[in-house]
């Protein structure tokens, strides 16, 4: 008889969805990471992949300097990759909003307040920085949303890098953060100009600063 | 919604949903729901980084957990995390352990009463 499957995570190993969830990226490309062996894995009876946390972890901590090369232009994305909201990559009319925010319960209410508050806006969510990057490389966001505190790279490398590059020029950014006023201090260096959202206040904040951003990328 | 979450969502609306969700206690709810049924992911997350000495990861897993509680007006909790959160933060091993044990108990009880109710 088959072992019975559970669908659930475990401490050890988790599901090919949950992973996705995690890394921000389409249950497909996990997938695929799995059988390239970028992810260590086993397979139940009825062919699932059970994802071991610790690859989960290593793919995400791993040594991000390598990884920062190519990104941004896409040259060095997998052939394969896919965002894991919304498969065409490029903007709508009401514009496009690339959360990069590795809490799931963040990521949960971003999504409930721009579902009630801006139903038109395409928005795209990566779970890590250097997916982030690759994302904001790939769909030219009218708006991105940084964490401060990601796995892989943090908010302010990743700013600092996307100011480095001009095809970002038009890109509005916002800080979204829980980090207090301290807190804030080693990644205020790349932090100048640009609006910060306290993640408690963010029901009454983010919504009216979101809507001048799009606004403003939108005039030419 | 099973009748055990009934009095947190009670204490959710009329205290966090006032101050921060713009009054709104259904986004309030939705987020508590999510909220819910993501805490065996964290738990799990963060035995993974107490195992393996992993402080950046535990420092931004606590960071999160103590936010969302917080919002959702689990204020003794929140201050569980707070403290599991600045051992991460110090790398006091020691002191992380015990901060969790003192969290997990109050997240596994809150995992249990939002299970929807057999029968």
């Amino acid at each position: 008889m088959n072992q019975p499957e559970s669908d659930a995570d475990d401490l050890n190993f988790m599901t090919t969805r949950s992973v996705a969830r995690q890394l921000g990226l389409a249950v497909r490309s996990v997938q695929l990471m799995v059988d390239r062996g970028e992810l260590e894995a086993w397979r139940t009876p009825g062919g699932h992949r059970r994802i071991a946390r610790q690859s989960v972890q290593k793919w995400q901590t791993r040594g991000s300097d390598d990884r920062l090369q190519g990104l941004v232009d896409g040259s060095k994305l997998p052939a394969d990759f896919m965002p894991s909201q919304g498969a065409a990559l490029v903007s709508t009319q009401n514009g496009t909003v690339l959360l990069i925010e590795d809490s799931i319960h963040f990521q949960n209410l971003v999504k409930l307040l721009l579902n009630q508050e801006f139903p038109d806006v395409a928005l795209h969510v990566a779970g890590d920085g250097i997916v982030g990057l690759a994302m904001a490389g790939q769909l030219q966001p009218d708006v991105l949303i940084i964490d401060i505190l990601l796995p892989s790279i943090d908010g302010a490398t990743l700013i600092t890098t996307l100011r480095s590059h001009p095809q970002f020029k038009g890109s509005q950014l916002i800080v979204l953060t829980s980090l207090d006023t301290s807190q804030l201090g080693p990644y205020r260096f790349a932090l100048g100009g640009v609006p910060v959202v306290h993640k408690p206040h963010m029901v009454t904040d983010l919504p009216p600063l979101l809507a001048s951003l799009l606004k403003a990328s939108r005039t030419p | 919604m099973n009748a055990a979450l009934a009095p947190h969502m009670t204490a959710c609306q009329q205290a966090a949903a006032e101050r921060y969700f713009k009054g709104s206690a259904s986004l309030c709810h939705a987020f508590l729901q999510a909220g819910l049924a993501q805490f065996p992911n964290d738990m799990a997350a963060i035995e993974m980084a107490l195992t393996s000495h992993d402080s950046a990861a535990l420092r931004r897993l606590a960071h999160s957990l103590k936010t969302a509680l917080g919002m959702l007006g689990f204020e003794a909790q929140k201050q569980r995390a707070l403290k599991l959160e600045l051992a991460a933060f110090e790398g006091d091993w020691s002191a992380a352990t015990m901060a969790w044990h003192s969290l997990a108990p109050d997240l596994t009880h809150l995992i249990g009463i939002g299970q929807p109710q057999a029968g």
